[in-house]
């Protein structure tokens, strides 16, 4: 133990004595304070290009964008909140996003054309006429494909055209997509419980009996007609889609009577290319929370932290004036 | 067979009178009266009478205010049961006040009497001086509130003051001291007045914000207005400057800023979008630093939607060039045969050989056409 002690002792003074050293660091000590480097005549001293940065001036982008909460009917700005930038400020990628339509449009095909070849066609497999002696062309069965009612060659058979996209990639394509709205100004917030009301006379009305399914019907086209076009949401800014967390039988019914005017989808009927349709999307909060949350994989990290403090994923929602 | 219009039956209606069917409604080739209905034959008056006729009753219930809904349905009594002998059914619509069904009920005026009213007025202000005059009103009456210590009624919807009010507040001066601080002279209590009024809520609904009609300076008043006050005030800064200062911590900088400098803006921008429908976008929110900027936001005319539009709006010297025409459509061939005489041989021609005038006769239309357009 005693030897090696005293080696390890050698060899770190070794270390320090000038022979250990390279010629290179040798001239850094033997030439202390020069701006010259090399000893040689022609050497000139280094230019002062580089210059340390003010670590306030530095652009930094802004992590969080504002949204606007409105209230539905009225189109009253009710709130200002505080939304990430990750979920609402991303760049436009119009490869993603074709990417992800092209993907749905794929998955929701239903693949079930079908024809039948020649051995699957009903009927006799006897010989048609005899192979010679009647003048005629030679032919076998009665389902050779060259025949009317015969089978199909190369014909479509029931398959899944579904295609895969990396789970990150399309939930890149959602928030891509809501971005694209958010800056072109048509992802309109509205406040949770997102409802047509009618007037209040119109269900007494109702109650009182006084009118058939046929007038309330037209009576809520009307009325959800004069909404719309009262905030420019109607025919003649583009139609809308509305997004609720569930059925709203108000919106939902009238806006059936007027498809024109846009059409109301829960959140599980919501994909991409319905983000990207209409003139803009009325969104209720909720749902465009839950619509953010589960599509967001790619920022969510999947490696265990210990302090239970920090957000696992971008934080939205944060109210700024109310 | 021809027969008059009559309403369809309800369905889920309950009918409170007892179901007469009446009134044989002979097949009128003409519509002359009286005198040939006691020829009709018998068998084919009892088989029109199988058929209800529904007449509607003129008075309404004075109970519907806002929405008028149909009268209660009433039956005409049977021929048969009818003991007066010199009673003659009618043949004609004849002296009926309303004739038809309930296809469009709710579009005619005397049945729908009131609106949806939003936040946002139904035309949009979309001249700049007008839109200025708008934003001072908006400036001026966020800090008399301020000045008044009225904050928690910063973000909630103001009430839209009447004429004489609006030229109160306009006259109301806005001081910008070098340092950043704004302070107001004038009479700042009109304002906070203007602002405690309630607006009685037009709409029946009480969800419904309801808004009046805005009261906006013409355009020359504007413009008056705008040369009085000079461009002094639209250094007004929307964010806190001292508070700009004193948060210089990276990290939070933005969201500091954000909160404190969105006050301010939001209220403005929200009073701008009740008075003008000019929307400020959320993207549009923190480039907005003071007056100028958000003028500049607000008052960029909107994108023309076509192409013609915006070239006789916007590039006149184009169409002022003597040899460019301009039209706002497409010219077709057929235009251009039309100009010169030839298409009514040519429409001759095709009669001739039975072809269709327009389109391409079998081949259909794309489709996706309508659907590209906003059709479903």
């Amino acid at each position: 133990m005693a030897s090696k002690g005293v080696r390890c002792l050698n060899e770190a003074f070794k270390g320090l004595s000038l022979s250990s050293q390279t010629c290179r660091e040798a001239v850094s000590h033997r030439i202390p304070s020069s701006t010259i480097t090399r000893s040689m005549a022609t050497e000139a001293p280094l230019p002062k290009i580089t210059t340390s940065v003010d670590a306030d001036s530095l652009w930094r982008p802004a992590s969080t964008v504002p949204l606007t909460i409105f209230n539905f009917p009225s189109f009253e700005p009710q709130r200002l909140e505080s939304w990430s930038a990750k979920h609402l400020q991303l760049p436009l990628r119009r490869d993603i996003l074709h990417l992800a339509v092209v993907y749905e449009g794929d998955n929701t095909r239903q693949g079930t054309a079908s024809t039948k070849t020649r051995w699957e066609v009903a009927g006799s497999h006897r010989k048609m006429r005899p192979q010679k002696g009647t003048g005629r062309a030679r032919l076998g069965s009665r389902q050779s494909p060259m025949l009317r009612g015969g089978g199909k060659v190369f014909g479509p058979k029931p398959r899944d055209f579904g295609t895969k996209l990396p789970r990150k990639v399309y939930d890149l394509a959602w928030r891509t997509a809501l971005s694209y709205r958010y800056r072109r100004g048509e992802l309109i917030v509205c406040q949770d419980g997102m409802e047509l009301p009618l007037p209040a006379e119109f269900a007494d009305l109702v109650a009182a009996g006084a009118l058939q399914d046929e007038l309330q019907r037209s009576f809520k086209a009307k009325w959800v007609r004069q909404v719309l076009d009262a905030n420019d949401w109607g025919r003649r800014s583009g139609r809308s889609t509305f997004i609720t967390t569930s059925p709203r039988d108000n919106l939902f019914e009238a806006l059936e009577e007027v498809p024109n005017y846009g059409r109301a989808l829960e959140i599980d009927d919501v994909d991409v290319k319905n983000l990207l349709e209409t003139g803009r999307l009325i969104v209720e909060r909720e749902a465009l929370k839950e619509l953010i949350e589960s599509h967001q994989s790619d920022l969510v990290a999947r490696v265990f932290v210990t302090n239970p403090a920090l957000p696992r994923a971008p934080e939205s929602g944060k109210v700024l004036v109310e | 067979m021809r027969r008059i219009s009559r309403l369809r039956r309800p369905s889920g209606l309950p009918i409170s009178t007892p179901c007469s069917p009446i009134a044989p409604l002979p097949s009128t080739h003409d519509h002359t009266t009286t005198p040939e209905v006691e020829q009709v034959p018998k068998e084919e008056a009892a088989q029109l009478a199988e058929e209800e006729i529904y007449e509607l009753e003129s008075p309404t219930p004075t109970q519907w205010q806002t929405y008028v809904p149909p009268p209660q349905r009433s039956y005409a009594e049977r021929l048969d049961d009818i003991s007066d002998a010199t009673y003659v059914p009618a043949l004609t619509a004849d002296g009926l006040e309303t004739v038809g069904g309930l296809r469009n009920w709710w579009d005619r005026p005397e049945h729908w009497l009131v609106d949806f009213i939003g936040f946002k007025p139904l035309n949009s202000v979309l001249d700049p001086a007008v839109l200025e005059t708008s934003v001072r009103r908006a400036v001026i009456e966020a800090f008399a509130l301020k000045q008044a210590g009225r904050e928690d009624e910063l973000v909630k919807a103001w009430p839209i003051a009447g004429e004489d009010e609006l030229s109160r507040l306009l006259s109301v001066e806005i001081n910008v001291a070098p340092d950043g601080a704004v302070s107001l002279t004038g009479d700042v209590s009109a304002v906070l007045d203007s602002l405690a009024q309630k607006s009685e809520p037009t709409m029946a609904d009480e969800s419904v914000v309801g808004s009046t009609s805005v009261p906006v300076p013409s355009t020359e008043e504007a413009q008056k207005y705008k040369s009085a006050w000079g461009h002094g005030w639209k250094a007004v800064s929307l964010s806190d400057p001292r508070i700009k200062f004193a948060v210089s911590l990276a990290l939070y900088e933005f969201l500091y800023l954000l909160n404190l400098k969105t006050n301010a803006v939001l209220q403005v921008t929200k009073r701008v979008f009740q008075l003008t429908g000019q929307l400020v976008h959320d993207h549009q929110l923190s480039s907005i630093t003071d007056i100028r900027s958000l003028l500049h936001a607000v008052q960029k005319p909107p994108k023309p939607k076509t192409l013609t539009e915006e070239i006789q709006e916007r590039r006149q010297d184009l169409v002022q060039i003597p040899n460019v025409s301009f039209a706002t459509k497409r010219i077709t061939r057929g235009d251009r045969e039309k100009a010169v005489g030839r298409f009514k041989l040519i429409e001759e021609e095709l009669k001739k050989r039975d072809l269709p005038l327009e389109g391409h006769g079998f081949v259909r239309k794309n489709t996706e056409i309508s659907r590209f357009k906003g059709g479903v």
